[in-house]
């Protein structure tokens, strides 16, 4: 049955709790918070310092290459895909010719601004270097993962704000079932900018930290990288690359009516498209991973979405971004990343920053670690209310 | 796998809006190029661009959306309107009648000129809880995908949404994507296009790159010096065979195929053999089960910088055989409109099969020895052929081409 199904061989994430997966999955087993106050204002974040560990770890070889001028969310994303791919795409690469590869990344800031609103404001054609402006304009990100890894077959940049990183999942699956490519390294990028921090600081009211259901908008903003290689079930295990997880379904859903706060029209459309689209029932859901991030219309949205669709047999659920903070584009491809890890494990790490709400029993959030083990696993996206995505995971079958 | 046709299409660009007077003025080689009107170009060495003259030149856009609507949604919406309106989609009262149909747009920066407006204002305020709440709205509406949202709120828009940012190539990956999801039965209908508005910043850009020319582009040219932005819109209405069969319409042209590739070679120099420019346009034929005898005609990149159209044009003359085939290149009278020109060449490509004519290539006086093509120069020529390919390659070597058919 999987044979014909797109399904995921390997995975890398790189966020603030750490850049590589089994560590990053132990650490929020034990409960660790990676949230901080930002040492320049009250906004609490996640990931801060991050990219410049990644930068880091690339110098030399950057150096090496010439390659002066970078973007960290790429760095980020070609740290991730050179763990998988191990090396540089060729004809004789063991996992795919350089033709037969794709790249979907969801990733949305333009980060040359600074440099450019300098000039602008000063007319200063030579404030803007030539090379800052190609290589942080958008799909610059994609582009510069493709020429480090050589994937040759396409590249595509998604945005979608919170729900893009899912998205990237679908057209993954998308692509390899015309045809067009073997294997897809599907995911998203983000650093944390300061034009992230603007459009969002209206969320961060100096909580003290990211509160779950509190009635208190409190959204932390992160960074992050999630890639997973795709490909189909049956070349993928006659090359020995055994399944680890199978991408089921999908659906979105956006709700152009008025909005009024916590209309759950939209998750709840998404997650029964999403349903319909992998042949499964709500009782099949063995675990929920949502999208809950501190954002109070989204999160009640969301919240009521779920409850109407699962009731008291809501199955466990977990929201990552609750210790890491939402990572926008990148947030999407990392909770699928540990959606992935946590159904090979059968276990749940415990969700963080819980208050006294109703919600938190009707969700079947804890605060414990839960072992647990599902064969589906429904991931949530929100981009605030009106939006939603969700994906259909499951445990590869023998 | 169900077949994919077009059955509707709009346009809005620098020479006219709506395909039918846009077709008029194609052939009479009209050019929009004109002074910068939008922001101060004093402090650079550029002063042109193809601007679009009026935004509301369609007609469909209400008073009161005209309050509301950033410039990159204005354009989105109503050419999606009118497109919408052409294959019989809109209801009495101007409303989608297919609400969960898919939306897929492409832009490079969507409305960056605002974004960066406010990133500005939040900076020299000092971060008062005030200009928060001012500058996190705004945001949400002018972030790169934000204008999606506005276009499908007003259209009713439920379903699949798709935003595309894969620079100068992107609107014909969202077109290709609307062609796989339909071909996959996920959709009967899907809404795709691309949409660009003059950015300053994105200006001032090309400016440090030294790849605008300052008086007209002049695409395979020998004395060619660099393109000039433009701006632009077009949507296309692609459905399914099936739908189209149950809804009784004529459609306007099929989708025979598409191809894509990626140079993985330099963020902005194509790479020097073409190979990803010639490998994308051999998976379109591949795609469409075509021998390149088939094709009658090209609608060009065509950009007028001197790497861009030596690689486009040896990747033609490899595939098709030298001066083999006609090629025009459109951006020597729209410019060059980013994120929505593969879409607009699309429709010039649907147009010139439609109506057996490729429109011509201005500017163009002497075909440059190093772009072995045969150029539609001056004046329009006559189109013997079912079939026409449309070529498009972005910044980071991102190519797509498509191929389209008479129905």
């Amino acid at each position: 049955m999987d044979d014909i199904k797109i399904v995921i061989t390997d995975l890398q994430m790189i966020c603030p709790a750490g850049d590589k997966p089994e560590l990053i999955f132990d650490s929020l087993l034990k409960g660790q918070i990676f949230l901080k106050k930002h040492e320049q204002s009250d906004d609490i974040m996640g990931g801060d310092g991050l990219t410049g560990r990644v930068e880091q770890e690339f110098k030399k070889e950057l150096e090496g290459k010439g390659w002066r001028h970078h973007n960290r969310s790429a760095l980020m994303a070609c740290l991730a895909g050179k763990r998988i791919f191990k090396t540089r795409l060729s004809v004789d690469h063991p996992i795919c010719q350089p033709e037969n590869a794709g790249l979907v990344l969801a990733y949305n800031h333009n980060v040359f601004s600074e440099e450019v609103e300098d000039a602008l404001a000063k007319k200063s054609l030579h404030l803007i270097n030539p090379a800052n402006f190609l290589t942080m304009s958008t799909n610059a990100v994609a582009s510069q993962v493709s020429i480090y890894l050589n994937i040759q077959g396409f590249t595509i940049t998604q945005t979608m704000g919170y729900l893009a990183g899912l998205e990237s999942l679908a057209t993954a699956a998308l692509t390899l079932n015309s045809g067009r490519s073997r294997v897809v390294l599907a995911g998203g990028a983000e650093e944390i900018i300061p034009q992230i921090r603007y459009s969002t600081a209206s969320y961060n009211r100096n909580v003290d930290q990211a509160l779950l259901f509190s009635g208190i908008p409190g959204m932390p903003v992160s960074e992050g990288c999630a890639l997973l290689q795709c490909e189909k079930g049956a070349p993928a295990k006659d090359q020995g690359r055994p399944a680890r997880a199978v991408i089921r379904g999908f659906g979105m859903y956006f709700n152009p009516a008025p909005q009024s706060a916590h209309d759950p029209e939209a998750a709840r459309q998404a997650i029964q498209k999403a349903l319909q689209d992998a042949g499964i029932h709500p009782k099949d859901v063995g675990v929920v991973f949502t999208a809950t991030n501190g954002n109070t219309m989204q999160d009640l949205a969301e919240a009521r979405a779920l409850y109407e669709l699962f009731g008291e047999q809501m199955p466990p659920a977990f929201a990552l971004r609750s210790t890491l903070g939402e990572g926008f584009h990148a947030s999407g491809a990392l909770v699928s990343a540990l959606a992935v890890v946590c159904l090979e494990q059968g276990s749940l790490p415990p969700n963080q920053n819980l208050t006294g709400n109703e919600w938190i029993e009707k969700l079947n959030l804890s605060d414990q670690k839960r072992n647990h083990h599902a064969r589906y696993a429904l991931v949530m996206g929100m981009e605030h209310q009106y939006k939603s995505g969700a994906l259909v995971l499951s445990v590869p079958t023998s | 796998m169900q077949d994919v046709y077009i059955t509707g299409m709009s346009v809005m660009s620098s020479i006219s809006a709506g395909s039918d007077v846009f077709w008029q003025a194609l052939l009479k080689g009209e050019s929009g190029v004109g002074p910068v009107t939008r922001f101060d170009t004093s402090w650079l060495p550029i002063h042109i661009a193809a601007e679009i003259k009026d935004f509301y030149a369609l007609g469909n856009i209400r008073d009161a959306e005209k309050k509301e609507l950033s410039p990159v949604a204005t354009l989105g919406l109503s050419t999606a309107r009118a497109a919408l309106d052409q294959a019989g989609l809109l209801d009495a009262a101007g409303k989608n009648r297919f609400p969960e149909m898919d939306l897929l747009m492409a832009s490079i920066h969507g409305d960056l000129n605002e974004y960066l407006t406010q990133c500005k204002k939040y900076w020299e305020t000092n971060n008062t809880a005030e200009i928060k709440d001012i500058v996190k709205d705004t945001m949400v509406n002018n972030i790169t995908f934000g204008f999606l949202n506005q276009m499908a709120r007003r259209l009713g828009m439920t379903g699949y949404h798709g935003m595309n940012t894969n620079a100068c190539a992107a609107s014909g990956y969202a077109i290709s994507l609307g062609v796989e999801r339909i071909r996959q039965g996920k959709t009967a209908l899907a809404l795709c296009g691309g949409a660009e508005v003059l950015a300053e910043a994105d200006y001032s850009g090309f400016c440090s790159l030294r790849a605008l020319a300052a008086e007209a582009c002049q695409p395979f040219d020998r004395d060619r010096r660099g393109l000039i932005i433009g701006e632009g819109c077009g949507v296309l209405v692609l459905e399914s065979g099936e739908s189209v069969k149950q809804r009784g319409i004529i459609p306007l042209a099929k989708i025979a195929g598409y191809g894509w590739s990626a140079d993985a070679h330099h963020l902005s120099a194509p790479h020097p053999e073409g190979w990803g420019t010639r490998q994308s346009i051999v998976l379109a034929l591949e795609d469409a089960q075509l021998e390149p005898k088939a094709i009658g005609g090209i609608i060009a990149h065509g950009t007028g910088t001197p790497g861009n159209d030596r690689t486009e044009a040896n990747a033609f003359a490899d595939v098709f055989g030298k001066q083999a085939i006609p090629v025009t290149a459109p951006k020597s009278m729209l410019g060059h409109t980013m994120g929505a020109a593969s879409v607009i060449e699309a429709i010039i490509g649907i147009l010139s099969l439609i109506h057996q004519t490729l429109p011509p290539t201005i500017h163009h006086y002497h075909t440059d020895s190093g772009c072995p093509i045969d150029v539609v120069a001056g004046k329009p020529r006559a189109l013997q052929s079912r079939f026409c390919l449309t070529n498009s390659s972005g910044f980071g070597g991102n190519n797509d081409s498509l191929i389209f058919a008479l129905p």
